[in-house]
């Protein structure tokens, strides 16, 4: 159960900032003028953080469905900071790269 | 399962004062107060999900106060009043994580689910479900906070006969809901939250009668 949720928000995060990278970093037609992709990188870190925060709201009650199917509290309290911490570093290495 | 002086304060606010309760196997407990009264207090309290200001869970006579909260829920199950499953998965999924149990599995109105994401049920639906997936674990005890919102009547009966299902095989199931009807029907004891005492009912006049003594219902 644990690894499914969190592969599953791991993979959105990752389809949805690569995209974002690919148009914004690589830019393979030239067409973006550099302060135009600090604009969509920054709008890239906007969509992260709303997926961030969606993923929050859409994960339900986790410490009453890990509590009551006996799953460790450490293995719940690891999904949350591994979500949180991971779009973080997603968002940092972005905005460090471009 | 013992409730044993369970106090809970907020700002100087007293909402619970030294409840005792006791929670027996083989026996439904029902708990009723007007909004607001701690009702869902004393289950979170009892879930591990807040702490009392003072006093003490014991599960078969041990202090569970201070003991891990993996532990305590080896005795117990919680249904919160507010949806604790993941939205954004398959009902199926959601089984399989339960174990897939037998009366799961031949439920048809959960069964027609199957392949529908939790965020597509509705209220009743989702209230349904969980309460189902509860019920299907071999717990002593089960904390029931409002398993009735939302589901429709005929689907409450079906709710209601699993519950006495589980209480016959030897649980303890301890319910608070406004549907005064259905809970006053099968229900072995009656307690009534006020004021942050808690008070016994006296069923044998009559649980409606008792709640309309308790100030709960108009008299007429």
């Amino acid at each position: 159960m644990f690894s499914y949720l969190f592969i599953r928000y791991l993979l959105i995060s990752i389809i949805f900032s690569g995209m974002i990278f690919i148009v914004a970093v690589i830019d393979p037609a030239d067409m973006i003028p550099n302060n135009a992709v600090i604009t969509i990188s920054g709008f890239g870190g906007g969509i992260i953080g709303i997926l961030a925060i969606s993923f929050i709201f859409n994960r339900g009650n986790l410490w009453v469905l890990y509590s009551n199917l006996q799953k460790s509290k450490f293995k719940y309290l690891s999904l949350n900071y591994i979500i949180y911490i991971s779009g973080t570093i997603l968002i940092n290495l972005i905005s460090r790269i471009i | 399962m013992i409730f044993d002086s369970i106090s809970y304060s907020i700002n100087d606010k007293h909402i619970l004062r030294g409840i005792y309760l006791k929670l027996e196997k083989e026996r439904i407990i029902g708990l009723f107060g007007l909004n607001g009264s701690g009702k869902s207090t004393l289950l979170k309290i009892a879930a591990d999900y807040l702490s009392p200001t003072s006093g003490s869970i014991f599960i078969d006579n041990i202090n569970y106060s201070y003991k891990n909260h993996d532990e305590r829920y080896s005795f117990i199950s919680y249904l919160p009043q507010n949806t604790f499953l993941p939205k954004d998965v398959k009902v199926k999924t959601v089984l399989n994580w339960f174990g897939n149990s037998k009366e799961l599995i031949e439920d048809s109105h959960i069964v027609d689910q199957l392949n529908k994401k939790v965020f597509n049920l509705s209220g009743g639906e989702l209230k349904y479900l969980e309460l189902s997936l509860l019920l299907s674990l071999d717990k002593k005890y089960i904390l029931l906070d409002e398993p009735f919102t939302g589901i429709e009547p005929k689907f409450i009966d079906t709710m209601i006969e699993r519950i006495r299902e589980r209480k016959i095989k030897g649980t303890g199931i301890l319910i608070t809901d406004h549907y005064y009807r259905y809970v006053s029907g099968f229900i072995d004891d009656g307690y009534y939250l006020h004021d942050g005492y808690c008070k016994k009912m006296n069923l044998e006049q009559g649980a409606i009668n008792s709640l309309i003594n308790e100030g709960y219902l108009n008299s007429k």
